[in-house]
């Protein structure tokens, strides 16, 4: 079937947010536990084939590959009613089951290692599929796993399937409270280059803010992994709903991010929930008109990314796209879109044009949910270098004294020059810059900082050559 | 006693004769003489005897002329009256005992035949009438009281025909009786409602005006006669009329027959014999006014009237109706005949008297003017309403007969009820027929529902039947008129096109004049009727052919709705479509087409559907459907080349430093390209979103606009189609060039770690370096050349739709500029942006939003 995605669940963190991702998308499409299809379920309305695959008439697979380096997630997953759910074949623990013991080098050189296994499942999911359009990573930044072994996957992806595109739900670490990690920093900023340069799209899912809406805004006072996995998992459910109920737009990859990047580098997303309510909570009083889905979506408590205030940059939009579910009347959409337009809620880039794209989606018929309207947002704002910028910031702490590093100098990548943090930095603190550059008209011109004495040169060579 | 008797008589008769002045102390006078005359006898009988004298007194105060306070309404005291006076009257005993039987002869007859009803008003009338000749004239006989009679009718027949108070003055008891006897008609001719009939009528009196001999012309006529009666002998032929055959000329006329003495005057009407003598000419002529309608009533009933064959059966009805009251009217006369006759047999039997006595017969003029009261009026009501139908057909007919039923007077309304409810009969069986069968059975083309039989087959559930407007009847609305048409249209799609076995029956009513009343019966069995067959027919469209499914296929596929399906169509046709049109094979296309279908939700459509839709050839949708294809074809053209770059990019950027300045101009084209993207983005979104989603319900009106928007900016649409293919084309040739460079770079790279350098190798590296770097300055002015010249494009349609005249077309331009950025760079489109806004102003006040 066209447009497949394949889904890898890296790490202890990748494989819970891709846990709950799938039972989610099972429970929208009607496929129980086992992954037989409900015999309420009708064919035609979605389309499950994106991100399953039919062994037989009723039975569902997920195109999911779950990878981890220790077993305690991935057994309970194992142990749980979805544990037939997934081909038991895509299911691979390393064998030693030390982890990566939170090292993003361990983690990496560990994927080196590991890759022609690896790449046997992820190939043959990839064979199993008519056109693949791409893939989804699912992981952390902070850990060992997720980040290093999926800083490597990134890398081998591109190689190995340069025409495929490359998604990745990211968790960034929660900065409210103090990491047992303590390499963290480097994990991070060695994760953020590979997703800079190798991802086609990353949606961040900042701890921070999620633990801040669970506590703020639910009222949860210690927030479980499994309700903030749930934000999660509802996150990255509605922002591929457009993928699997077809409608008239947004039904591949490309078309979904596409407009969403107007420019290569900068292609991580914030997203917005609204609603916020917990189970508990009773049903909602608010209004639920689409001005009032859109306003709120771009109100900061909204956002799933915490970003500190920056009163040097005028921060703005790249582009806005949200998906809104529920019984709409797609007449208000415009209203609300003038509206905002003229009350001047949204800053756009100066530069080119820009947009609050709106993309009206069903619900699944058979989950049954509190709210009429809810809605999603995926934005590309360029206050999220705030997020880069702290990590660089924290990098630099350590760095400064030189801390930890002798963990990653176990590992064969460090083991002669720390260049790869170097380097790390660089592409960090470009793209910082370059988020910067964006909220100002001379953006077109910019040249990264680590580019421009090269480019001073080719651009001398350049200015001499048709002379002579 | 006697003496007494006598005596008191005496006394009596003085003091009846002195003292009739005062009634009271007559009274008195009697009492105190009854005391004093029983003056040793008993109180009873003192009493007795004063109750008698007062009775005697009463007798003669009856007798004596002016008294009429004493009660009349007891037919036996009338009658003993009568006979009183008959004897008293009468100086000879043996005439007035002749008189008296007589009387009592007429009286029994009366008695006998019933026809009178109130008997007793009669009699007093006829006492009274005896009274007013004696005073009048010398009283010869009872007969001879006709004559103020006819007196008065000569004022009467002043006004045409109806009896008229005026007359009242000089004869207030007689016409007092006379109105017990046969009360006038309530309302007189001011009195009729609709125009027409009044126009008719006045018509009729006026024809009467015309013709020669009749009462109108009265003046002469009558003068004549007067003059004729004044001196008989004088005009030779002259000839004295008898009533009773005056009565059976009369009877022939009522039935448009032409008798000796009343002929026909050719023109419906007919006039008396200018010889002919006759006792009472205007009672005579206004009796002749019923055989005039009556011809006239035939006459429009008949072949060349209105109820002729060309009047369709609404007419026919109409004309049964009339018939059917005209059959009434010759019951009636056949039984005034057979009554003439009889009473004519009953003189030879009785009493073989003299032709002067023929008076006393049952039937007399004024019997006959009486009785011609009543089909007088029914006759009147035919002939105007037969007029008023006249020359039209179907519910026409109904319409004009519906006036008439607004007629205050109960008979007559009754009259038109009648011939209403006959017309409405064959009106109700062609609608039956129509709500049941869905078939016009119409030969004379009268029905209000009528079959065009210009309108194409495809148009033909709208148009190929429609309503007459001027043939719907009055006593239907014209909701009720589109229920009948509509139910039978259903009734006859269903049995045309679905070849459905369900029928639907409407049963039975068939009085349509309850239409008339919105809650009655039959109205809600149409309304019912109507409800039941358009659910049928919906039920029918929606289950046996899927209506709805249709529907959303054209949606969906039509439209492109389907993202999904055209998505990978797309994808698998494209290098299809690359290849030039004559290797481009119809088979080949089908199969991708099925594979698309096969793959995708399409293969859950209903697969005759889809055949359908991709065979449509409606114009419009093919027009949309083009648009739609060439939008999403560059869509998806750009988004490969959106995919390849940032693809590329992603490889490039291991080596970043390297290869700097191709991914400067990597970035360039790549912003260019997001930038199309935007626009085609928001177009997209436009129309699928705006044109098609929000007025689905207001589909073609939007549908049209949209392609109107086409047509109107094609042009740019165009422009900017190619624009964007343009680059397509000059992002394929730099990334192919920018990969070749890269992987001779990476291939350099990898020869040099295996083989090392030489001066040659680094010369040749040196040249293609060189050409490698005019490429990519080419390619950075192309791109710029290409941004400079689409912007341009893109700010001319957006200048065009800022500036558009249609709202719509504005909030697009809104929608492509969300940010101002095209705004900013150009004066003219923030000059009329400003405008605009303006303009949006005005229409987010009018619609407030709650929430702030």
């Amino acid at each position: 079937m066209p447009c497949e995605i394949i889904t890898l669940q890296l790490g202890q963190c990748g494989n819970q947010i891709g846990f709950e991702f799938w039972k989610k998308l099972c429970s929208e499409h009607g496929i129980n536990p086992e992954g037989i299809l409900e015999d309420y379920a009708t064919e035609g309305i979605d389309r499950k084939d994106v991100f399953f695959y039919q062994a037989d008439d009723e039975h569902y697979i997920p195109r999911a590959v779950l990878l981890d380096l220790e077993p305690r997630v991935i057994h309970t997953i194992m142990n749980s009613p979805y544990s037939k759910l997934y081909n038991p074949e895509n299911v691979y623990l390393s064998k030693h089951g030390g982890g990566a013991g939170n090292n993003w080098a361990s983690g990496y050189s560990q994927g080196e290692r590991l890759h022609e296994e690896i790449f046997d499942i992820i190939d043959r999911e990839a064979d199993g599929s008519d056109s693949l359009e791409g893939f989804v990573l699912c992981h952390s930044i902070a850990g060992g796993t997720g980040s290093g072994m999926g800083s490597y996957l990134l890398e081998r992806l591109t190689e190995r399937y340069p025409k495929k595109l490359i998604e990745t739900y990211s968790v960034f670490p929660n900065q409210d409270e103090i990491s047992d990690v303590v390499v963290q920093p480097y994990n991070s900023l060695l994760t953020l280059k590979r997703l800079t340069q190798n991802a086609d799209c990353v949606v961040v899912l900042d701890n921070t803010a999620l633990n801040r809406i669970a506590s703020d805004r639910l009222h949860i006072q210690n927030p479980s992994f499994a309700q903030i996995n749930s934000l999660v998992s509802t996150i990255m459910s509605v922002s591929t709903t457009t993928l699997r109920y077809p409608t008239f737009m947004n039904n591949d990859l490309v078309g979904l991010i596409g407009p969403l990047i107007p420019t290569p580098r900068l292609h991580f997303l914030m997203t917005g929930y609204t609603p916020l309510t917990s189970d508990h909570e009773a049903t909602s009083i608010r209004k639920t008109t689409v001005l009032d889905v859109m306003r709120r979506l771009l109100q900061p408590k909204n956002m799933m990314v915490s970003t500190a205030h920056d009163r040097n940059a005028a921060h703005c939009y790249l582009s806005i796209l949200n998906i809104i579910q529920g019984e709409v009347d797609p007449s208000q959409v415009h209203k609300s879109l003038q509206r905002i337009r003229e009350r001047k809620l949204v800053q756009f880039i100066p530069w080119g044009p820009a947009s609050i794209q709106v993309a009206l989606s069903r619900k699944s018929p058979y989950v049954p949910t509190a709210h009429r309207v809810s809605g999603l947002m995926l934005a590309n704002h360029t206050n999220i270098s705030s997020l880069f910028d702290r990590a660089l910031q924290q990098y630099d702490k350590l760095r400064k004294r030189e801390a930890f590093l002798e963990q990653f100098r176990k590992e064969r990548m460090f083991k002669d020059s720390l260049e790869e943090l170097d380097d790390s930095r660089e592409v960090v603190q470009d793209l910082v810059d370059e988020y910067h550059a964006a909220t100002r008209p001379d953006y077109l011109t910019w040249r990264p900082a680590s580019a421009t004495m090269q480019s001073d040169e080719a651009g001398a060579k350049t200015a001499v050559k048709p002379e002579t | 006693m006697i003496k007494r008797e006598s005596e008191k008589k005496g006394v009596n008769n003085m003091s009846n004769y002195e003292s009739e002045s005062s009634a009271v102390l007559a009274r008195n006078l009697i009492k105190d003489l009854c005391r004093h005359l029983t003056n040793g006898l008993r109180n009873q009988e003192a009493s007795m005897l004063y109750k008698k004298a007062i009775i005697r007194l009463a007798e003669f105060e009856i007798s004596s002329l002016d008294n009429s306070t004493v009660s009349e309404t007891d037919e036996f005291t009338i009658i003993e009256n009568i006979k009183k006076i008959l004897i008293g009257s009468k100086d000879d005993k043996i005439t007035s005992i002749s008189a008296l039987s007589s009387f009592e002869s007429c009286h029994r007859k009366l008695l006998r035949t019933g026809v009178i009803q109130n008997r007793s008003a009669l009699l007093n009338f006829l006492l009274h009438m005896s009274e007013t000749g004696k005073r009048a004239a010398p009283p010869s006989r009872l007969s001879s009281s006709a004559q103020p009679v006819a007196a008065a009718s000569k004022q009467l027949s002043k006004s045409s025909g109806f009896f008229s108070r005026a007359s009242h003055s000089d004869h207030v008891t007689s016409m007092d009786s006379m109105e017990q006897i046969y009360p006038p008609p309530p309302g007189g001719s001011s009195h009729h409602l609709s125009m027409e009939s009044v126009a008719s009528w006045t018509a009729r009196s006026s024809r009467f005006a015309d013709s020669p001999g009749s009462m109108a012309d009265r003046p002469n006529s009558m003068g004549g006669q007067r003059g004729g009666q004044r001196a008989t002998s004088t005009i030779p032929g002259r000839f004295e009329v008898s009533e009773t055959v005056l009565i059976q000329e009369l009877i022939l006329c009522f039935q448009g027959i032409e008798g000796k003495v009343i002929r026909q005057d050719g023109q419906h009407g007919f006039k008396l014999d200018a010889l002919a003598r006759v006792a009472q000419p205007a009672i005579v002529l206004h009796l002749m006014e019923l055989g005039y309608l009556h011809s006239r009533v035939r006459a429009l009933c008949g072949v060349g009237g209105v109820g002729g064959a060309g009047g369709g059966t609404v007419m026919q009805g109409l004309v049964c109706g009339i018939r059917n009251e005209l059959t009434e009217y010759y019951r009636s006369v056949a039984n005034l005949h057979s009554e003439l006759q009889q009473a004519s047999y009953l003189h030879e039997v009785d009493s073989p008297l003299s032709e002067a006595e023929t008076g006393y017969s049952s039937l007399s003029l004024r019997r006959l003017l009486v009785w011609a009261q009543q089909p007088l009026h029914t006759l009147q009501c035919l002939c105007d309403v037969a007029h008023a139908c006249a020359a039209r057909t179907g519910g026409a007919v109904i319409t004009a007969t519906q006036p008439f039923l607004d007629h205050g007077d109960p008979f007559r309304r009754a009259r038109c009820t009648y011939l209403l409810t006959s017309a409405l009969r064959p009106l109700f069986t062609l609608i039956c027929h129509w709500m049941a069968d869905g078939e016009l059975l119409d030969p004379h083309n009268e029905f209000f529902v009528c079959v065009n039989h210009g309108c194409a087959a495809k148009d033909r559930w709208r148009n190929k039947f429609r309503l007459r407007e001027e043939l719907v009847p009055s006593v239907m609305s014209r909701r009720q008129a589109e229920v009948v048409l509509n139910t039978g249209k259903c009734t006859n799609f269903l049995n045309d096109i679905c070849d459905a076995d369900e029928q639907n029956a409407v049963t039975g009513c068939d009085d349509m004049l309850e239409l008339l009343d919105p809650s009655s019966e039959i109205w809600s069995i149409l309304e019912g009727a109507f409800l039941e067959t358009s659910k049928l027919v919906l039920d029918v469209l929606v289950n046996k052919y899927k209506l709805f499914e249709h529907f959303r296929g054209l949606r969906l596929y039509m439209l492109l709705g389907q993202g999904d399906f055209y998505r990978y169509f797309l994808e698998l046709v494209h290098p299809e479509l690359k290849k030039s049109a004559v290797s481009v094979y119809h088979h080949n296309l089908m199969a991708i087409m099925e594979t698309a279908m096969r793959q995708t939700n399409a293969q859950f459509e209903d697969a005759d559907i889809l055949g359908k839709i991709f065979s449509t050839s409606e114009q419009t949708y093919s027009q949309m459907f083009n648009f739609l294809w060439r939008l999403k074809r560059v869509n998806l053209g750009l988004s490969h080349t959106w995919k390849k770059q940032s693809l590329f990019l992603k490889r490039i950027n291991r080596h970043r430093k390297q290869f700097s300045d191709m991914i400067t101009a990597t970035v360039q084209v790549r912003i260019l390209t997001g930038e199309m993207v935007h626009y085609l983005h928001q177009v997209e979104y436009y129309i699928m979103f705006e044109v098609l989603e929000c007025a689905w319900s207001a589909f073609s009106a939007q549908f049209q606009q949209a392609v109107s928007l086409e047509q109107k900016f094609s042009t740019q649409f165009r422009i900017i189609n190619e624009l964007v293919l343009e680059l397509n084309r000059l992002a394929d040739d730099f990334l192919a060039c920018a990969d070749a460079e890269f992987e001779r770079k990476l291939e350099r790279v990898r020869r040099i770690e295996a083989h090392g350098t030489d001066y040659t190798e680094t010369a040749d590296e040196l040249r293609a370096e060189d050409a490698f770097c005019a490429s990519l300055l080419s390619f950075r002015a192309r791109t710029r050349l290409l941004t400079q010249s689409y912007q341009d494009v893109l700010k001319k349609l957006l200048l065009d739709l800022s500036s558009h005249a249609e709202l719509n077309l504005q909030f697009l331009s809104s929608r492509l500029d969300f940010n101002e950025f095209y705004k900013r760079s150009d004066a003219r489109l923030s000059e009329s942006m400003k405008f605009r806004r303006c303009s949006d102003y005005v229409t987010f006040a009018r619609t407030p939003l709650t929430a702030e």
